[in-house]
Parts: C-alpha cells; structure tokens; sequence
C-alpha cells in the first residue's frame, strides 16, 4: 500500500499539504487544474524532490530510504523524459535488461509487436503516440508492484489512448495486488480504469471518492430559482447560477429521484465535479 | 551501476566521428615529427574530456536525469560511475599515445628520449583531465548549456594563464629564478617530482570534483 502523511512542500507562491493512501490491487486518479499539485505529488513519490515534511511509505518502508532492489517496485511514466532520445526500442531493450532485475523482455517484445513500434527508430524520430506507447512499456515490464503515471495519455488521439488503457488493464489483470496512481486531465480515462479518484487544487485535496460511487449517487440537479428556494439543500454540495436558475451537485441523487420528481437530474462527469468544486457556491 | 556503463556505451557507439578524430588526432601529427606528439596528446586527451561530457549531456537532455532516477540508480552511483569513465578514458588515451609514441618513434627513427615523451603525455593528460573533472560538478549543476558557454571562457582562461606565466617566467626576475630553480631541479632528477606534485594535485582535484558532484546531484530537483 501506499500511503502519504502529511506531505508538505513548498513552493514560491503554493504549499502542498495532503495525506492519501492507495491500498494494493487499486486505481487511484488525482486530477485537478494546472498547477495544483498533482506532478508535485508524483515527484514526491519518485524522491525526485525533497519534502518539506510528512512521510511517503510503500509497503511500510520510507521511499527515501529504498535500496536498488527496493525501488524496482515502481515503474514511473513522465510526460516528458523518458530514455535517451538517439536510443532506440531495441537499444531500449539492453538497457532495461541492465537496469532491473526482474526485466521481461518477452512481454516487452510482445508489447512492442502489439503496438506496432519500430524497433529501429531512435525515440526522437518517434510520434507522439509511440513515444507514449514506448514510455508505458518500459514503466509495466519489470513486474512493478505500483505504477505512477502522469498524464500517460496527453495529446494523444482516441485510438492510442484506448490502446494504452488496455495495456493497463491487462497489467493490473495479471496480478490483483498491482495498483496505479494515475494524473490525467482526460476524465473518460479515470472513469473507465480508476477505483477512486482525488481532486486536488491548490495544494491541498478538495474531494474524494470512488468511482463507482460517483456513477451512483451523484448527480447534476438543474432547477429554476422557485425550486431552488423550496428544495431541501442538506445534500447539495455546491451550485451555480446560472440562466434558467440553478446548476447544483449531489452526492445523494436518489434523494432528489424520489423528493423532487420535477427537478431535472442529470448524470455527472469528473469533469463536472471539478468544475463544481473549483468554483461555485458551497453549501457544506 | 553495470547498467549505466551499457547505457554509456550505447551512447559511445553512436559517436563514432570522436574515434575518427582521436585516432587521426593520434597519426597525422607524428607524421610532423616528435613535436607532433604534442598534439597527438592534446587532441586525444580533449577528445576523452569532451566524450564524458557528452555522456553527461545526452542523459541530461530532454529531463533525462528524472527518468533516470527513478530506475534503481541511486545518484551517487550516477556521478561515481562517470568518474570511472572520465578515469577509464583519460587512461585509454594515454595508454593509446604512448603506444603510438613508441612505435612512430622506433620505426621513423625520431631518436627521441622516450622517457621524456612518456612522461610528458602523462602531465598532459593529468591537465586535460583536471579541466574535464572540475567542469563534471558544473555541468550536473548547471545543465549542458551553460557549460557549452563557460567552455569558451575556459579557453580563455586558460590561454590567459599560460600567457601569465610565460610572462612572469620570462620577464620579472622572481619569475626567472622559479624557471632556473625548476630548470636545475630536472637536470638534478629528471621528472620525477613534477610528476609527484602533477599526481597528488591531480588526485586532490578528482576527490574534490567527487565530492562536489555528489553534493550537486543529490540536491538537483526536477
């Protein structure tokens, strides 16, 4: 499991202070606006920055204080770095064998074929989409326990992405103790991969829950001012004016189902949430 | 740290033109004669430097470092690897020198003191490889760009030293007793302890350079 006490870190102008936990065998989805925190958070993770204060443990031990063999446990995909540029798949391939232990390259040339990447080109000949391709490769192929993922799939067309989505979902398939921390501004992504999803803005975590129970109890209420006067509001999260009157989020959809018959209730989106939750009136 | 010497030596393979220039760089200037030697030594030697350094940019580049770290690589395995590279060729290209030294020497019939040469190739090796361990720290602290521009101004540096001391060995009367002090002592005892001082000043410079590369890496942020 991993599991963040207390992170702090401090920048100028922002401070990150959150505590979360992702059990073993889940997805777990941070999204929020730029400049939020989430990449802080997965640099946190990778010991790629110090920490103000708080604790990052996985599996109980400190990731400061992880040996080589340790550290194997994670595979990391950054939107921007990956292995030298003038390498290619297949020098891709002897430097991997090198580096982790429990290297697979059967399945990494199984997943090179599946997706159809050139085994000749450097990386920096490479598109967009395989570039990303071969990034999530490298990241699943050494029998990583956690994978950290920020933003896998950004800039990439519906066909690539779905392709990086089902590996994925293969790799998590192969073992239920593997679990992905996953950033993404593409919340079709999280709906369809992500156990829970976290909403970060300013440092600090606004909102979370599962995914299941997002699909299943929330809700967009849209009502006229003459309802919104009238109804109960214990279990409006926030609202907005708007035109007709007001645009207001639920996290208790069958209440107003079963109450308010003629209030116009509407599926949401994680992307409704953000929104919501970044700006409006707040009625907690 | 196996891993990262593959991954330099992938990167080596794909730089052939600094082969193609050490080993031009080592045979058309003793076509000139003994003097050409000093060329040799010094084109081979900054070759080796500017092959490490290059190694250390290609990582760097395109944020390389924060993948990189977070394979399992520590960061002192990182900079401990590159000073056993920067060790490996700079003793390489010594090695090469004198070999080539002593074979141009002995069929072109150069009657040169081949001690002499021997020892020469090492203090200039010892030089180049100092420049190229202090610019390490650097470059892991300042990225490959700014060291590219502070390149040009250790060039001028350098030229400005040499320029001062043959200045002050050849104009000022402190200067020209220094020059006839160390004139005696290596007609008294050969290289010898140039040499020595060249060694312990070099190895004092390599620990130094280590430890501040460690310092500069552990504290990078990316």
């Amino acid at each position: 499991m991993l599991k963040i006490t207390e992170l702090k870190k401090s920048y100028p102008g922002f401070k990150l202070d959150i505590s979360f936990e992702a059990p073993n065998g889940t997805i777990v989805g941070l999204i929020g606006r730029n400049g939020a925190g989430k990449s802080t958070v997965l640099k946190a993770i990778g010991d790629l920055i110090s920490r103000d204060a708080g604790t990052i443990e996985f599996n109980g031990t400190d990731v400061k204080n992880m040996t080589s063999d340790q550290k194997e446990q994670f595979g990391y995909v950054f939107p921007d770095s990956t292995v030298p540029e003038n390498f290619s798949v297949s020098d891709t391939i002897k430097l991997l064998k090198v580096t982790y232990k429990n290297f697979n390259e059967s399945q990494f040339n199984d997943l090179v074929k599946r997706l159809k990447l050139p085994i000749d080109k450097s990386v920096k000949e490479m598109s967009t989409g395989n570039k990303a391709k071969l990034k999530t490769i490298i990241a699943l192929t050494h029998n990583a326990n956690l994978l950290i993922l920020d933003e896998p799939t950004a800039g990439l067309d519906v066909v690539v992405r779905q392709q990086i989505i089902e590996v994925l979902q293969d790799y998590l398939n192969e073992d239920e103790s593997r679990s992905i921390l996953i950033t993404t501004h593409i919340s079709s992504d999280l709906e369809s991969l992500a156990d829970r999803v976290i909403l970060i803005d300013d440092g600090n975590i606004v909102f979370e829950e599962d995914t299941d129970v997002i699909i299943d109890s929330y809700a967009l209420l849209k009502m006229t001012g003459e309802q919104y006067d009238k109804v109960d509001k214990q279990y409006l999260l926030h609202s907005e004016k708007t035109d007709f009157g007001y645009s207001t989020l639920t996290n208790e959809k069958n209440f107003y189902v079963e109450n308010y018959p003629d209030v116009a209730i509407e599926p949401t989106s994680i992307d409704d949430i953000i929104l919501f939750l970044v700006g409006g009136i707040n009625h907690e | 740290m196996s891993s990262l010497f593959v991954r330099d030596g992938i990167a080596i393979k794909k730089q052939a033109m600094v082969f193609i220039i050490t080993i031009l760089g080592m045979v058309i200037p003793m076509l000139f004669g003994p003097n050409g030697i000093y060329f040799t030594m010094a084109i081979s030697g900054v070759n080796m430097a500017f092959l490490t350094l290059f190694l250390l940019s290609s990582d760097q580049e395109n944020n390389g470092f924060k993948f990189l770290f977070t394979t399992p690589i520590t960061r002192t395995q990182y900079v401990a690897e590159k000073f056993i590279m920067l060790f490996s060729l700079t003793i390489s290209s010594f090695i090469l020198t004198v070999i080539v030294m002593l074979i141009f020497n002995n069929t072109l019939d150069w009657a040169a003191n081949q001690k002499s040469l021997t020892n020469l190739i090492a203090l200039v090796s010892m030089a180049i490889s100092i420049v190229a361990f202090l610019l390490i720290p650097l470059q892991i602290k300042f990225g490959p760009t700014k060291i590219q521009m502070l390149m040009s101004g250790i060039g001028a540096l350098v030229a400005i030293i040499l320029g001062a001391a043959y200045w002050i060995f050849t104009k000022t009367d402190f200067g020209k007793d220094a020059w006839d002090k160390l004139v005696k002592m290596y007609i008294d005892n050969g290289f010898t302890p140039f040499m020595i001082v060249a060694g312990i000043f070099t190895a004092l410079i390599l620990v130094l350079s280590y430890v501040a590369s460690v310092r500069n890496i552990k504290r990078l942020e990316f």
